[in-house]
């Protein structure tokens, strides 16, 4: 009568040795008469009344005697030392894959917490919302972070259940000019400069140096610095109290008293700021856009909300309040809705506040998986290495056996032997991590982002190396501690082909399934951003600079001056390059003169001069070009999506009537689509206008790209406004830094792929080298008995092969189904073809085949006489 | 010195044990109160409340001899001790002694 085997060993295992022997009985008698009725339900009854007896009287005192034995475990760990320094290669391959992958997984965990974490340390970051705005028409719904700038007093005002309201304008960029020592004024630039009532640091954290909230902005001529900008003013030898009260001319004409010095923006904060300005002043200067409830220009409004209040009714009964203040068309057109703060970050939809950036869910899910998936893969490489390793010390276990050491420790000897590589990779890996947060913040400085691994992390460091040795270690001490003295002293052990060697296989499976979703991703991917570098947008950016025109009556002077340049082959002024950059984009909205009043389609707004369609080679398919600078526009060139709206051909375009929200035109040329938004939006209608008064940009080609033509270009600009600051930018870079998020993904991810791939390689050649040592003898038997090399390397790779197969197969549909959900966030993108996954494929043998056929070919290769005598 | 205690289900063991005198091993006493109580038990049941009996000296266990039954391993066979045979006693006249001042009325 044969007893469930696994339940008695599991009893054997935790239960008290002097109590075992009855309980066995007893269990084995009561089994022995169920199991002539039903064996099955005799089994399961059995291992149920196997584990009530997990309860504190019969489980066996735990015991700690390797950690209560100072000897024991001090030998532990020499011996433990000693094989890590005998076998160089494998622990400098073992530590390495381990610390790269822990160092990765933490990385990506430090990332995806800071990012996730945005404005979570102001005092009511749980109560505050934004108020956004929804602009429905009758074709769409426009979503803006920004909302009209009465809109906080309002609310203030016939709100009671709100404790808080604040409303923000800006970051927006201003020139300052501070006086220095010996009366010489210098001047500088700020793009943040943000305008904050007095409730804002109520609502939201500064962290003071000098000054205090109460105080700091209740005069409208005050500006509060953070200590960076100070610096940059003031020099770094001034004291901090010292600042305080000094002045600067906003503007170079305003003077506004220094009232207090907070630190520097932390950098997971939406609204960035570099120096706060009182909302009053800016209410003083901007009376008209300050009053405007139709107009939304760069006004954030937050609201904080009593916790025993519902955002829900406060925004329903804001839905019946805001006719008291919009007009009849805004009021049935807008609709305001409160945005909890701490998800404005992660949501694409209304973006991030002006001057911010968004990090969409997806990102931050992915990369938690292909943090996860490294270590794991780490950790599988890591037991494959070890278990490996371990087979050539099973004559050191034979031995420990036959002297009297337990299995248990054995067991402990394994643990804290490995242990040791663990703790040292996690060392290793959290000081490689640093540095890699340190480099990514130095590569996204534009993000201002401050990455880094502090003393709260310790904790998930603590986790992740737990984790590690109980995943990587168990498995392999039991293997290692399980094996039999007398067959390894006589040489006779058999590998178990089914059992162990089965685990190691489903490992190596699982390893390459992975390797294999990252080289096709990393495919998938490059061929995207290849589409976005290569895709023809319509029009020739090649060499374009772009200059500000800070006076547009300057502007023919400083024409005049560069088309003296030899260097400059072609100028144009505009309002912007074709396509938006850097978020810019005029809006205005059309309808033919038959349309009703509130028909209007939302478009873009080009200002262009006579050479704009030329410069950038904006073809014309029907009409004429727009003829010269003139004071007010009545002429329109359109793209055919615009006139494709309003169901015209080309030619009937030609000579009607447009009207648009700052006046009516003519049609005088279509052009054909060029892409006006960035690759991840469709191509929207645009109208390109000669508006003398919104020229504010040069766009200059350049013949050659060199120092020499961009310093004289400069000196034509200084000369021609000698008051500004210059600035310039290449379009092309501009563009390509509408794509920025994709193109750091995009790297991150090739990055990442890399490290995957290298990290499975390393397991693979640990279980090349475990199995080619393991049949030495049988390579040299065979090659006596006359197998070729060529054979001998097909009979080692055959079963890789298979393997590989296997986890290609596997990995297809879920590499798939992955890219498919990507490729879904670009309008414009690449069709996912066969060859895409065959090549990973290829790439995935050829790599495999690459590291396991160096050790096929070297055991191959060997002399079968010196196999064969070893032992 | 406060007297151990006895629960409920370690009375019905004890009881069987004190029944099956010189005879009562785990086995025994489960297929006994199963007779008696007509529904299943387990055994790891009977298994703790013998062993928190005899750590509270109700009980006293030995080992049998080998046998060829239960694939070699030996039986323990438990007695009620003086104590347990106290406690029992005390248990019945409590029990009894409260069932007496039950009124002769009719429960119809």
């Amino acid at each position: 009568m044969q007893t469930p085997k696994s339940a008695t060993a599991f009893l054997r295992w935790f239960c008290r040795k002097d109590y075992l022997e009855e309980i066995e009985g007893d269990l084995v008698e009561v089994y022995e008469k169920e199991v002539e009725e039903s064996p099955r339900k005799a089994k399961w009854k059995f291992a149920w009344s196997v584990l009530k007896y997990i309860r504190p009287g019969f489980v066996k005192n735990l015991s700690l005697t390797a950690f209560n034995n100072p000897i024991m475990f001090q030998h532990y760990l020499k011996i433990g030392g000693r094989t890590l320094l005998k076998n160089k290669t494998y622990s400098f391959i073992n530590i390495i894959g381990l610390t790269v992958g822990i160092a990765c997984c933490l990385s990506l965990f430090v990332f995806v917490n800071y990012e996730s974490g945005f404005d979570n340390f102001h005092p009511h970051s749980n109560e505050t919302f934004r108020v956004v705005q929804q602009t429905t028409y009758p074709d769409q719904t426009l979503y803006w972070n920004t909302t009209a700038f009465p809109l906080a007093e309002a609310l203030r005002n016939d709100f009671q259940d709100l404790s808080l309201v604040t409303q923000t304008a800006g970051p927006l960029n201003r020139l300052f000019v501070v006086e220095n020592q010996g009366n010489k004024n210098v001047q500088f630039e700020s793009d943040y400069v943000l305008f904050v009532d007095a409730q804002y640091p109520e609502v939201f954290e500064l962290f003071w140096i000098e000054g205090d909230k109460t105080t700091a902005f209740q005069h409208p001529h005050s500006v509060v610095l953070t200590e960076s900008i100070a610096r940059k003013c003031f020099g770094n030898t001034m004291s901090t109290e010292s600042i305080l009260g000094k002045t600067i001319l906003l503007a170079g004409k305003d003077p506004l008293l220094v009232t207090g010095l907070v630190k520097d923006v932390p950098g997971n904060t939406n609204l960035r700021y570099e120096m706060l300005v009182p909302y009053e002043f800016f209410k003083l200067n901007n009376p008209y856009y300050s009053t405007n409830w139709s107009g939304n220009y760069s006004g954030t409004t937050f609201v904080v909300v009593p916790e025993n209040k519902s955002s829900a009714a406060i925004e329903s009964s804001i839905a019946s309040w805001k006719k008291k203040y919009l007009n009849q068309d805004d009021d049935l057109r807008i609709s305001y809705k409160l945005q909890p703060l701490k998800s404005i970050h992660t949501e694409s939809l209304y973006g991030s506040s002006p001057g911010g950036y968004t990090m969409s869910a997806t990102i931050l899910q992915t990369a938690t998986f292909v943090g996860i998936f490294i270590l794991l893969i780490a950790v599988a490489n890591f037991i494959n290495l070890v278990t490996a390793n371990s087979v050539a010390r099973s004559k050191e276990v034979g031995i420990r056996k036959i002297i009297g050491s337990t299995k248990t420790d054995l067991f402990k000897q394994f643990i804290i032997e490995n242990s040791l590589l663990v703790l040292i990779s996690i060392l290793l890996g959290s000081a490689l991590s640093m540095i890699m947060l340190s480099q990514g913040n130095t590569i996204l400085s534009s993000l201002n982002l401050h990455l880094q691994l502090g003393w709260t992390d310790a904790g998930l460091i603590l986790l992740l190396g737990g984790l590690i040795i109980i995943l990587g270690t168990f498995y392999p001490a039991i293997a290692f501690s399980a094996t039999k003295p007398l067959q390894i002293i006589s040489g006779s052990m058999v590998i178990s082909r089914t059992k162990g060697f089965s685990v190691r296989k489903s490992l190596m499976v699982f390893q390459f399934v992975i390797v294999q979703l990252f080289i096709i991703g990393a495919i998938v991917v490059a061929a995207q951003m290849d589409l976005i570098k290569r895709k023809d947008l319509g029009f020739n950016s090649e060499a374009v600079l772009m200059i500000p025109i800070p006076q547009s009556e300057k502007l023919q002077v400083l024409k005049n001056e560069l088309i003296g340049n030899s260097e400059v082959e072609e100028i144009t002024f505009g309002s912007g390059p074709p396509m938006a950059i850097n978020g810019l984009q005029l809006g205005t909205r059309y309808r033919s003169s038959e349309m009703a009043n509130q028909q209007g389609i939302e478009s873009e707004m080009k200002i262009g001069d006579v050479n704009y369609l030329n410069f950038y080679g904006l073809e014309l398919i029907a009409g004429r070009n727009l003829t010269d600078n003139k004071e007010n526009f009545d002429e329109f060139i359109v793209n055919e999506r615009l006139i494709k709206s309003l169901n015209w051909t080309a030619e009937e375009a030609i000579g009607r009537k447009l009207v648009i929200n700052e006046g009516e035109g003519t049609i005088i040329g279509v052009t054909r689509d060029f892409h006006n938004n960035s690759l991840q939006n469709d191509i929207s209608p645009c109208i390109i206008i000669n508006w003398t008064y919104f020229l504010n940009l040069a766009f200059v080609r350049i013949k050659n790209v060199n120092p020499i033509v961009m310093q004289s270009i400069e000196k034509s600009w200084k000369e021609t406004f000698p008051a500004s600051i210059y600035k310039y930018e290449f379009i092309d870079d501009s563009i390509a830094n509408e794509y920025f998020i994709e193109t750091i993904s995009f790297k991150g991810f090739t990055l990442f792929s890399f490290i995957v791939i290298v990290i499975g390689c390393m397991g693979l050649i640990g279980l090349m080298t475990f199995i080619t040592s393991r049949r030495t003898k049988e390579v040299g038997i065979r090659k006596v008995l006359g197998a070729s090399v060529s054979e001998i390397i097909l009979f080692f790779s055959k079963e890789f092969i298979l393997l590989l197969l296997l986890a290609f197969i596997i990995a297809l549909p879920f590499s798939y189904f992955f890219m498919q959900e990507w490729l879904k966030g670009f309008t414009y993108h690449v069709e996912m073809s066969i060859w895409m996954f065959l090549g990973g494929g290829l790439i995935t043998f050829l790599i495999a085949g690459l590291s396991t056929g160096y050790l096929a070919t070297k055991a191959a290769l060997a002399n079968p006489i010196k196999s064969i005598k070893t032992e | 010195m406060k007297q151990p205690s006895l629960g409920e289900f370690e009375e019905l063991v004890l009881l069987m044990v004190a029944a099956q005198h010189d005879e009562a091993y785990g086995v025994s006493v489960l297929s006994g109160l199963e007779n008696e109580l007509g529904r299943q038990l387990n055994i790891s049941a009977v298994h703790v409340a013998l062993k928190r009996m005899e750590d509270k000296g109700f009980v006293i266990s030995r080992f049998g001899g080998i046998t060829e039954e239960r694939g070699g391993r030996r039986k323990k066979y438990y007695v009620i001790t003086a104590l347990g045979k106290k406690i029992l006693d005390e248990q019945f006249d409590l029990r009894s002694a409260i069932y007496q001042r039950i009124p002769k009325i009719s429960f119809s």
